[in-house]
C-alpha cells in the first residue's frame, strides 16, 4: 500500500517512463491504475447470477464431457441356489412350487452378500496392500476428481472401494446383480470376476463352516458315547467278576426251578405221609415217622433256600438281578448312543464336504467394449438439477420469507 | 447466428414473462391467505401427512408392526420417503392437469398483449412445481437428518422425471380441454378420474414390484406410475422397477405436449373458459 501511494508522485514528476531500474514498477503501476476500472467492470459481470449459472454449467459440461475419465462397467448376475436333497425327484431351478422358497433363500443370501462384498474384509482380500488399490485407481491429469490419492487412510480407501461396486439383490427373481466400475475395461472385468470368486467363497464358507461345526460336535458326541459304553461295559464286567460269570437271571431261574422241584417233592412226601397215616394206626410208627421227618426237613430246606436266595446275607438274587439288568440296560443304551452318534457324525462329515449352496451364473461378466456414458449425463443433468432446485426451492423460500 | 440470437432472446423474454406472472400469482395468493406464501406448501403437506397416516394405518390393520409400516418397500425406502416420492410426482401431475382442465381463473395478466393464456398456465404450473419441489426437498432433508443416510443415486434421472411429469401434465390438461369442446362431460369425467382413479393407480401407496405380475398390465398403462417409480429408482438404484420404462414416460410426455400445443394454436380461446364444477 505504501508503494502505491509513493509511485503516483513519481508519475506526476516524470510523465514518461525512465530507462532505469524502476521502469517495470512504473509501467506496472500505470497499467494497474488504468486497468483497474476495466477489471472491476469485468469482474462485476461475474457477480451476475446468470453468468455464474452459465459458468457453473459450462464447467460442469467441460468436466462431464471432456475432462472426466472414461468409466467402464461390467455386470454379472447370479442366483444363490441351494443344493436339492439327493432323494428329491425335481432338482430343477425352474421347479414351480419349490421355486418360491428358493427365491426367498437366494434373496436373503443376496442381502448378506451385499453387505459382505462391501466390507473391509473383502477389500483387504482383494487389495491386501493399501498401495495396490492406490496404484490401480490412482488419479490422473486432467481429471483430478476420479481416483484415489496416494497415502489415503483406511476409511477413505474403503469408501472409494464401495464406490467401485454395486450389489443389488432382486426381490422378484432372487438373483443378485453385481456391477463394477473401472477406469479401463480390464479393471472393471477383473474386479467383477474377483467379486464373483469372493461370493462363491462366502457362500461355501458359511455353509461349510456350519457343517464343519456340526461335524465337530458330532465327533465329540461319538467320543462321549464311546466313553460311556466303555464305562458301562467295565461296570458290568466288574459285577460279573464279583458274582461270577453266570448270569444272575439264569441263576435266579435255576434257584426257582430248584425250589419248585423241592416243593413238588414235598407235596409228594406229604401225600405219602397222609396215606401212611391212614395205613398205620400208630402215628409214631417208624414208616410214618420216617416220611414225616423227610417232610419237615424238606420244608426247612425249602425255607432255607428261599431265605438264601433273597436275604442280604445269602445270595440276594433279586437285588443282584435288578443291578445286573440296570448294568445291561446301561450297556445297551450306550451302544445305541454310540451308533446314533456315529451315524450323525458320518452324515455331518458328508454334508460338510458337499457344497450345500452354489452360485448359478445367469450372466457372466463381459469385458466392456465401450465406456459407460451414463455417469456423464447423470452428472451433467444433476448439475442442471442443482440449478433448477436452487432456483425453484431457494426462490420459493426466499419469496415466502420476504412476504412473511 | 442472428436467427439463433433472436430465438434465444425471444425465449428469454418469454421465460421472464412466465416468471413475472408466477410471482404475481404467488403474491396474489399470499395476500388472500393467513399463511401467506406458505399456503401452497402447507396444503400439500397436510394431504401428504394424511396419506402417510393412511398407509401406516393400513399396515397396522394388516398386522405388520410399526417398524415395517412400508411392507416389503422397507427394504429400499423409509416409509416417509416412499410416500413423499409418490405424492410429489402424482400431485404435481394432478395439480397442473386440473389447473389446465379448469380453465384460467387468473385473467388479469391478459391485459398485457404479450401475455398469452399458455404463459399464465405455465406460470401457475411453475409455482406448483416449486412448492412441491420444496416440500420434497424438505421431507428428504428431515428424513436424511434423522436417519443420517443421504442417498440420491441418479440426480439426472430425478430432475428429468420431474420435468417430464410437468410437461405431461400440461399436455394432458390442455389436450383434454380441447377435446372437451366436443363434449363437456369428457372434462368432468376426466377431472374425476384424475382426482380418484389416477391417484390410486399411480403408485403413491404401493410399489410396482409388490403387484403380482399378472395384474401389472392393469396399472402400468398409467404414465404417472412410471414417473413415480422412476423417481424412486433415481433415489435408490437398487429399487426394482419391473415393467417400468423411461421411454414410455418420455413418449407420453412428448406426445401429449406436442398434441396439446397443436390444439392450442388453433383453440387458444378455449383456455379462457372456466370449467369449474
Amino acid at each position: 500500500m505504501a508503494d502505491r501511494e509513493i509511485i503516483p508522485q513519481k508519475n506526476s514528476a516524470m510523465p514518461f517512463p525512465a530507462i532505469d531500474g524502476n521502469v517495470d514498477s512504473i509501467s506496472d503501476s500505470n497499467s494497474y491504475s488504468i486497468l483497474s476500472p476495466i477489471w472491476t467492470e469485468r469482474l462485476a459481470v461475474l457477480k451476475k447470477p446468470r453468468v455464474l449459472i452459465l459458468l457453473f454449467l459450462a464447467s460442469s459440461a467441460l468436466y462431464c464431457f471432456v475432462i472426466g475419465r472414461d468409466r467402464y462397467t461390467s455386470v454379472s448376475e447370479f442366483v444363490i441356489q441351494q443344493a436339492a436333497p439327493l432323494n428329491t425327484s425335481s432338482a430343477s431351478v425352474l421347479a414351480g412350487a419349490a421355486a418360491a422358497p428358493q427365491v426367498l433363500t437366494s434373496l436373503v443370501d443376496g442381502q448378506y452378500l451385499q453387505v459382505f462384498l462391501a466390507s473391509s474384509e473383502v477389500k483387504n482380500r482383494l487389495f491386501p496392500q493399501p498401495i495396490s488399490l492406490e496404484n490401480k485407481y490412482q488419479k490422473s491429469i486432467p481429471d483430478l476428481f476420479a481416483g484415489i490419492n496416494k497415502g489415503s487412510n483406511a476409511p477413505v480407501q474403503l469408501a472409494f472401494y464401495r464406490e467401485l461396486l454395486q450389489v443389488s439383490p432382486q426381490p422378484l427373481s432372487g438373483s443378485v446383480i453385481v456391477r463394477t466400475v473401472g477406469f479401463d475395461p480390464e479393471q472393471a472385468f477383473d474386479f467383477n470376476k474377483s467379486l464373483l470368486l469372493q461370493s462363491r467363497r462366502f457362500v461355501n464358507e458359511v455353509n461349510q463352516s456350519i457343517s464343519a461345526d456340526q461335524n465337530l460336535f458330532a465327533q465329540k458326541e461319538v467320543g462321549l458315547a464311546e466313553d460311556n459304553l466303555k464305562k458301562a461295559f467295565q461296570e458290568l464286567e466288574v459285577f460279573q467278576e464279583k458274582f461270577g460269570q453266570l448270569s444272575v437271571e439264569s441263576e435266579q431261574a435255576a434257584t426257582s426251578s430248584f425250589i419248585s422241584g423241592l416243593e413238588s417233592r414235598l407235596v409228594d412226601l406229604k401225600v405219602e405221609e397222609a396215606s401212611l397215616r391212614r395205613q398205620y394206626r400208630d402215628p409214631n410208627a417208624p414208616e410214618v415217622s420216617f416220611i414225616a421227618d423227610q417232610v419237615r426237613e424238606l420244608e426247612k430246606q425249602i425255607q432255607k433256600e428261599r431265605q438264601k436266595s433273597v436275604s442280604e446275607n445269602g445270595r440276594d438274587l433279586n437285588s443282584l438281578a435288578i443291578q445286573e439288568s440296570s448294568l445291561r440296560a446301561n450297556v445297551e443304551f450306550s451302544t445305541q448312543s454310540l451308533l446314533s452318534a456315529r451315524l450323525a457324525a458320518d452324515n455331518s462329515r458328508r454334508e460338510s464336504t458337499r457344497q450345500l449352496k452354489f452360485l448359478v451364473m445367469l450372466s457372466q461378466p463381459q469385458l466392456p467394449a465401450s465406456p459407460d456414458q451414463n455417469w456423464r449425463w447423470q452428472a451433467f443433468l444433476g448439475s442442471i438439477g442443482i440449478i433448477v432446485v436452487a432456483w425453484g426451492v431457494g426462490g420459493f423460500i426466499a419469496a415466502a420469507m420476504k412476504k412473511a | 447466428m442472428m436467427f439463433i440470437n433472436r430465438i434465444v432472446k425471444g425465449l428469454r423474454r418469454q421465460w421472464m414473462i412466465i416468471v413475472a406472472v408466477a410471482d404475481y400469482d404467488r403474491n396474489r395468493q399470499a395476500a388472500g391467505s393467513s399463511l401467506g406464501s406458505w399456503e401452497s406448501l402447507i396444503g400439500p403437506l397436510q394431504m401428504m401427512l394424511f396419506f402417510i397416516g393412511m398407509r401406516v394405518g393400513f399396515s397396522f390393520l394388516r398386522g405388520t408392526n410399526k417398524f415395517a409400516a412400508g411392507g416389503s418397500t422397507d427394504m429400499y425406502f423409509n416409509i416417509v420417503v416412499f410416500m413423499m416420492t409418490g405424492f410429489c410426482i402424482a400431485f404435481l401431475f394432478r395439480n397442473v392437469a386440473i389447473k389446465s382442465l379448469s380453465g384460467l381463473k387468473l385473467k388479469a395478466p391478459l391485459y398485457y398483449p404479450r401475455i398469452k393464456p399458455l404463459d399464465i398456465l405455465l406460470a401457475l404450473s411453475l409455482n406448483d412445481m416449486r412448492a412441491l419441489a420444496t416440500l420434497s426437498l424438505a421431507v428428504l432433508g428431515i428424513v436424511y437428518y434423522f436417519t443420517w443416510s443421504f442417498q440420491l443415486d441418479s440426480p439426472g434421472l430425478a430432475i428429468s422425471v420431474y420435468l417430464l411429469t410437468v410437461m405431461m401434465a400440461i399436455g394432458f390438461g390442455l389436450s383434454v380441454v380441447f377435446l372437451g369442446r366436443l363434449n363437456k362431460w369428457i372434462v368432468k369425467i376426466i377431472k374425476r378420474l384424475i382426482q380418484r382413479v389416477i391417484i390410486f393407480t399411480s403408485g403413491i401407496f404401493f410399489a410396482t414390484f409388490e403387484v403380482p405380475a399378472h395384474l401389472r398390465p392393469f396399472i402400468t398403462w398409467n404414465p404417472i406410475l412410471h414417473g413415480v417409480e422412476l423417481f424412486r429408482y433415481s433415489i435408490n438404484n437398487e429399487y426394482p422397477i419391473p415393467d417400468i420404462s423411461l421411454s414410455y414416460l418420455i413418449l407420453c410426455s412428448i406426445l401429449m405436449l406436442g398434441f396439446s400445443l397443436i390444439l392450442y394454436r388453433t383453440n387458444e380461446s378455449l383456455l379462457l373458459e372456466v370449467n369449474d364444477d
